[in-house]
C-alpha cells in the first residue's frame, strides 16, 4: 500500500506492507519494520528491530501528530494520487505575489489601499497575536490588486490576506 | 486572615495560585473570559465568575468588573499573578479603595518602578549602578541627539513597560526614528502609555536578577538570584539559579543593591530586580523592578525551600517573614524552561490549536506548573506560555540532563510548541559551559528550522497509526486492545477514532 506524508515542504512516499501484527514501510530506498505490541489509542508501542518505540499519535483532519523517540512531528497525509502542496491560485499562477499570514492573530491595521503601488518589504498589515505586534509586508513590488482583510478581523496562519501583482504589471490598465 | 481570595488571572500562574491557597485552608475565586470558559484554572478554582469577553481588555484587564467580582463573591483579598494587572497601580489603588488587600506591593511601590525614566533616577540616588540612558523630551530631535551621546546600538523601551514588551533596538541612527514609532504603538497598546526612554545596548550582557521579599515590619531580603540570559525576542525561555558567573562577592553585591532598591520605595511583599552584567568587567548595572511575583520564581522555591507565593499571601495578612538575610541559603541547582505555543522554526511566531494529546513528564526533582491540560483550547488573546518545566538536581549538569530527560518525555500534541527548540540549547555547548548570554539565540542559533527530515521511526509510527485507524484486515490486529484481560478487547480492539477530529 502507498501512502504519502508531507511535513515542511518536503514529501515522503511511503511502500507499507502488513503480515499480521508486523508492518514494514519502505521510503526512498531505507526500509524499517515493527511489531505491533499493544494499540491503546492515543499509545502506540512498537518493537522495532528490537528496539521498544513507545509512540503516542493523534489525528487533526490530515495532520497526524507524533510523538516518538522523545520528540514531536507533525506529517500531513496525503492522497496517494495527488502531489504537492496546496496551492493558492494567483493571477500569475506562480503564487509569488500573495499577502499570507505568518501566525494566527487579530488584524490590527491595514496599512495601504487596493490599488496602491507597494515596495516589496513595504509594511502592508499590521497583525497582533498573543501581545505581539507583527507588519506583514509586500512579498514584491507592485500593485496591491486584493486586500481581503479589515481591522479586527481574525485571521488564521496561512491565510491568504491579499495579493501584489508584480512589476511588469501596468498599473494603468487597472486604475 | 484570608478565607477567600480572588485570582485575577489566567493559565499557569492561576493555577500555581490556586494550589497555595488551598495548601493554606483559603478558598478561592477564578475570574474568566468568554474565551477561557472552561479553561484548568476556572475548573481548580472554588467559585468562577465571568467577567467579560475574550479580548483582554473587556476582562482580565478590566478593573472595575474584576472588582465588582470580588466584592460579590466575598473575596477578602486579590492575587494579581504576573501580567495583566499585576503592575498597574491604578487597579492597586482601586483593590484598595474597595477595602480589599492586594497581595503585591503599594500603588506608590508600583508607580515609582513602573515608571522606567523616574526608577533610573531614584535608583542613581541609592546608589544602584544603572546602564547610561535617556529619559526626557521625546521630539524626534532630542531622541537623535541623546542617542549620538549614548551611542549605538541603542535600546529603545516603552517607559511603562515590562516583560520585554514594546522594546527594540536601533543599530544605526537612520533606524532610530521608525523603531521608535514602533515602540510607541505597542506600549500604548500594551500598557496605554506610549512613552519612551533610551538606553545603551549592552551587547554581550547576561541577565541576573534577584527575588527580593519585604514584610510590612521591616524586614526586605534577598534569595538569591536567577539568570534568565537565554532570551528570544527579549522574551526569557530558559532559567537558572545560581548564575554559572557570580562568585560569592558578586552575588552579596548584588543582592545588597536589590535590597537597596526594594528599600528606596518602601517595598512589600515579593519583588524582582534585574540587572545586566557586563560577563568581561563584571559590572553589573540596574534593568527594572517587577513589583510582583515573577514567572520564574518556582526555581528559587527549590533552591530556598520557600513557598514564594505562599509567602505572598502571609506577608499581604500582616504576618513577619521570620528569616534575617544570614538565616537564609540556596542549595543545589534548578532550571525552568518555559514552554509556549510558538514555531521557532517560523521566527518563534505565536501558534494557536487545541491541546489533542498531553502528559507531563514524571521523575525525581521534576515540576511542571501548567495552565493547560488534554482538550485546552489555545487561542491568539492571551500569552504563549503554556507550561513551566521545572527541574531541581545537585549539580547544574545533574540538572540539565534532568531537563532534558524531562523534555523528552513531555508529550504536547495539537499545537507547535518550542520544546524541540529548547532541547537544542540545552545541549549546545555554549550553554552547557555557562557563558550563554542574551544574545545567544541571535548569535548561535538564528535561522534554526530544525529540519533535518522526519526520521524513519516517526514515519514508521504514522503509517502504523493509519493502518490500525483503517484496517486494511481488520482481525490483523485481534489482541493488541489497551488491556489483554478486558472482556472487551477483542470487540473494542482499537478504540479507532476515538479522538480524532
Amino acid at each position: 500500500m502507498k501512502v504519502q506524508y508531507e511535513s515542511r515542504g518536503r514529501s515522503y512516499a511511503l511502500d507499507v506492507q502488513q503480515d499480521s501484527d508486523l508492518v514494514r514501510i519502505e521510503v526512498e530506498g531505507e526500509t524499517t519494520s515493527a511489531h505491533i505490541v499493544r494499540v491503546d489509542p492515543p499509545q502506540l508501542l512498537l518493537d522495532s528491530e528490537g528496539k521498544l518505540l513507545d509512540a503516542r499519535t493523534v489525528n487533526d483532519g490530515d495532520n497526524r501528530w507524533i510523538h516518538v523517540n522523545g520528540q514531536t512531528f507533525v506529517l500531513k497525509r496525503r492522497d496517494g494520487n495527488r502531489t504537492g502542496t496546496t496551492s493558492h491560485t494567483t493571477t500569475d499562477g506562480t503564487g509569488a505575489g500573495l499577502i499570507i499570514a505568518p501566525m494566527p492573530g487579530q488584524v490590527r491595521g491595514v496599512l495601504a489601499q487596493l490599488g496602491d503601488s507597494v515596495q516589496e518589504g513595504q509594511p502592508l498589515i499590521l497583525l497582533e497575536a498573543m501581545k505581539m505586534e507583527i507588519r506583514v509586508t509586500a512579498p514584491q513590488s507592485g500593485q496591491l490588486k486584493q486586500l481581503d482583510v479589515q481591522v479586527g478581523q481574525s485571521v488564521e496562519r496561512e491565510q491568504v490576506l491579499g495579493e501584489v501583482v508584480g512589476g511588469e504589471y501596468d498599473s494603468r490598465q487597472v486604475l | 486572615m484570608f478565607n477567600k481570595i480572588l485570582i485575577a488571572n489566567r493559565g499557569e500562574i492561576a493555577v500555581r495560585i490556586i494550589h497555595a491557597c488551598r495548601e493554606m485552608g483559603i478558598s478561592t475565586v477564578a475570574v474568566y473570559s468568554d474565551a477561557d470558559r472552561d479553561a484548568l484554572h476556572v475548573r481548580l478554582a472554588d467559585q468562577a465568575r465571568h467577567v467579560g469577553e475574550s479580548a483582554r481588555r473587556e476582562s482580565y484587564l478590566n478593573i472595575g468588573r474584576i472588582i465588582d467580582a470580588a466584592r460579590e463573591s466575598g473575596a477578602q483579598a486579590i492575587h494579581p499573578g504576573y501580567g495583566f494587572l499585576a503592575e498597574n497601580a491604578q487597579f492597586a489603588r482601586a483593590v484598595l479603595d474597595s477595602g480589599l488587600t492586594l497581595i503585591g506591593p503599594s500603588p506608590f511601590a508600583i508607580e515609582a518602578m513602573g515608571d522606567k525614566a523616574a526608577a533610573r533616577e531614584r535608583m542613581t540616588t541609592s546608589g544602584v549602578p544603572v546602564v547610561p540612558g535617556y529619559q526626557g523630551a521625546e521630539d524626534d530631535a532630542s531622541l537623535a541627539r541623546a542617542a549620538e551621546q549614548i551611542g549605538y546600538p541603542i535600546l529603545i523601551k516603552a517607559a511603562a513597560g515590562g516583560g520585554g514588551k514594546g522594546m527594540r533596538i536601533a543599530r544605526e541612527s537612520n533606524e532610530l526614528s521608525d523603531l521608535t514609532q514602533a515602540v510607541r504603538r505597542e506600549a500604548q497598546h500594551a500598557f496605554g502609555d506610549s512613552r519612551v526612554i533610551l538606553e545603551k545596548y549592552v551587547g554581550q550582557a547576561r541577565h541576573i536578577e534577584f527575588q527580593v521579599l519585604a514584610d510590612r515590619h521591616g524586614n526586605t531580603v534577598h534569595l538569591f538570584e536567577r539568570e534568565c540570559s537565554i532570551q528570544r525576542r527579549h522574551q526569557k525561555i530558559i532559567e537558572e539559579t545560581p548564575s554559572p558567573l557570580l562568585d560569592d562577592g558578586l552575588r552579596t553585591r548584588m543582592g545588597e543593591a536589590a535590597v537597596a532598591a526594594a528599600h528606596s520605595v518602601n517595598y512589600e511583599n515579593a519583588g524582582t530586580v534585574e540587572f545586566i552584567v557586563d560577563p568581561e568587567t563584571l559590572e553589573f548595572y540596574f534593568l527594572e523592578m517587577n513589583t510582583r511575583l515573577q514567572v520564574e520564581h518556582p526555581i528559587t522555591e527549590l533552591t530556598t525551600g520557600l513557598d514564594l507565593v505562599q509567602w505572598q499571601i502571609r506577608i499581604a495578612q500582616g504576618e513577619r517573614f521570620p528569616y534575617a538575610q544570614a538565616d537564609l541559603h540556596a542549595r543545589g541547582h534548578a532550571l525552568e524552561c518555559r514552554i509556549y505555543a510558538e514555531d521557532p522554526a517560523n521566527n518563534f511566531l505565536p501558534a494557536t490549536g487545541k491541546v489533542l494529546d498531553y502528559q507531563e513528564p514524571n521523575a525525581p526533582g521534576i515540576r511542571a506548573d501548567s495552565g493547560i491540560t488534554q482538550g485546552s483550547h489555545v487561542t491568539a488573546f492571551y500569552d504563549p506560555l503554556l507550561v513551566k518545566e521545572i527541574a531541581f538536581a545537585e549539580t547544574r549538569q545533574g540538572v540539565i540532563v534532568r531537563m532534558q530527560n524531562a523534555l523528552r518525555d513531555f508529550v504536547l500534541l495539537g499545537i507547535t510548541t518550542n520544546i524541540d527548540f529548547l532541547q537544542v540549547v540545552l545541549a549546545h555547548p555554549e550553554f552547557r559551559a555557562g557563558r550563554a548570554t542574551t544574545r545567544f539565540i541571535e548569535e548561535h542559533l538564528s535561522g534554526w528550522t530544525g529540519d533535518n527530515g522526519i526520521p524513519l521511526e516517526a514515519l514508521l509510527v504514522a503509517a502504523i497509526a493509519d493502518l490500525v485507524k483503517q484496517p486494511t484486515d481488520p482481525h490483523a490486529f485481534a489482541g493488541l486492545g489497551g488491556d489483554p484481560y478486558s472482556p472487551w478487547s477483542v470487540e473494542n480492539n482499537f478504540r479507532q477514532g476515538d479522538r480524532d477530529n
